[in-house]
């Protein structure tokens, strides 16, 4: 199917600039040169806008269902801690490492290098590799090498998961302020595991723009507004393994 | 509202209330219009930030008319009999 906002974008741009050149050259009207201008603007600027490929709605309910399937799985093996999220590079995404057994006996490193299987054991350290609600999902374009705030923006304001988002790192910490979060999961496993789902984005898009491990630390709602606090943690690691 | 149709239809207001206000104060140089064409795709962008398929070069090629027009209007000043 073509794309509705190209064509109809294209045809209004070609008009207006036929339009802007035809009455500046033929009538000699600078108004309405600039109104051709100005049809061409827009229709540069139509045409530069993607079409929503999904509803809001669709979007919200494969997250959902996404969601609950992590929630199940947790559920089956009896997850209760807080799931560390890894950017895994080769991959060009982001995996979180949710641990069973704490042992101390190997680092996030180690985990990620394993990233593509589901199990992760090494002496005492258990744990199951997930992955989570992805960004890339929402958005056309894949993660790339972008600032913090770029990849905050991403994760949840273009992908509609929240109005507005900004971020803050002070240290080994990054505060997050989510403001008006749109989509969230009823799961409670899942919250207390992976944390809520702007968390979840948030820690994704941080871990990601800062190649290292995070973990959701907690959460605090107040009024409209969702604070994350999240932790970055080192690749030599093992309290989390 | 869709914050994309937001973005195109306050684009469209805008451009309409400028040409619609300068013409009928009777401007007649192009380049005013192009100017204040310029602020209003920055600032409906600025406002909206739209999510763009690819990068924005209507921006550049904006910004570039508004440097070519502030340009001129500076060597006018500065070469001023």
């Amino acid at each position: 199917m073509a794309d509705r906002n190209l064509v109809a974008g294209s045809c209004l741009a070609v008009f207006g600039a036929l339009f802007a050149v035809g009455s500046y050259l033929v009538l000699n009207n600078v108004p309405l040169t600039a109104l051709g201008m100005g049809l061409a603007v827009l229709g540069v600027a139509w045409a530069l806008v993607p079409p929503n490929p999904l509803p809001r709605e669709v979007v919200a309910n494969l997250v959902k269902s996404s969601c609950d399937n992590i929630e199940a799985l947790l559920e089956a093996l009896g997850a209760t801690e807080r799931a560390i999220y890894l950017p895994a590079n080769p991959h060009r995404r982001v995996v979180a490492y949710v641990p069973l057994k704490r042992a101390g006996e190997a680092t996030l490193s180690e985990v990620v290098e394993r990233s593509g299987r589901v199990v992760f054991r090494r002496g005492g350290s258990l744990g199951v590799i997930v992955a989570p609600p992805t960004i890339a999902a929402f958005n056309p374009s894949p993660m790339s090498e972008r600032s913090l705030d770029a990849l905050i923006e991403q994760a949840l304001v273009e992908s509609e998961i929240a109005s507005s988002a900004r971020a803050v790192q002070v240290g080994d910490s990054v505060v997050v302020s989510v403001r008006g979060p749109r989509v969230d999961v009823d799961s409670s496993r899942f919250k207390a595991v992976m944390g809520s789902l702007p968390a979840c984005m948030a820690a994704q898009a941080v871990a990601w723009a800062l190649s290292k491990p995070v973990r959701v630390v907690d959460e605090e709602r107040e009024g409209d507004n969702l604070i994350v606090r999240l932790r970055v943690l080192d690749w030599t690691d093992k309290s989390c393994t | 509202m869709d914050r994309q149709v937001l973005y195109l239809t306050t684009l469209a207001l805008l451009i309409t209330i400028t040409v619609s206000v300068l013409s009928a104060l009777s401007e007649s140089r192009l380049d005013v219009y192009v100017s204040v064409m310029t602020l209003a795709y920055f600032v409906a962008t600025a406002i909206f930030r739209p999510r763009k398929r690819t990068w924005d070069f209507l921006a550049l090629a904006l910004l570039t008319a508004f440097a070519y027009v502030v340009a001129v209007k500076i060597l006018e000043i500065i070469f001023k009999p």
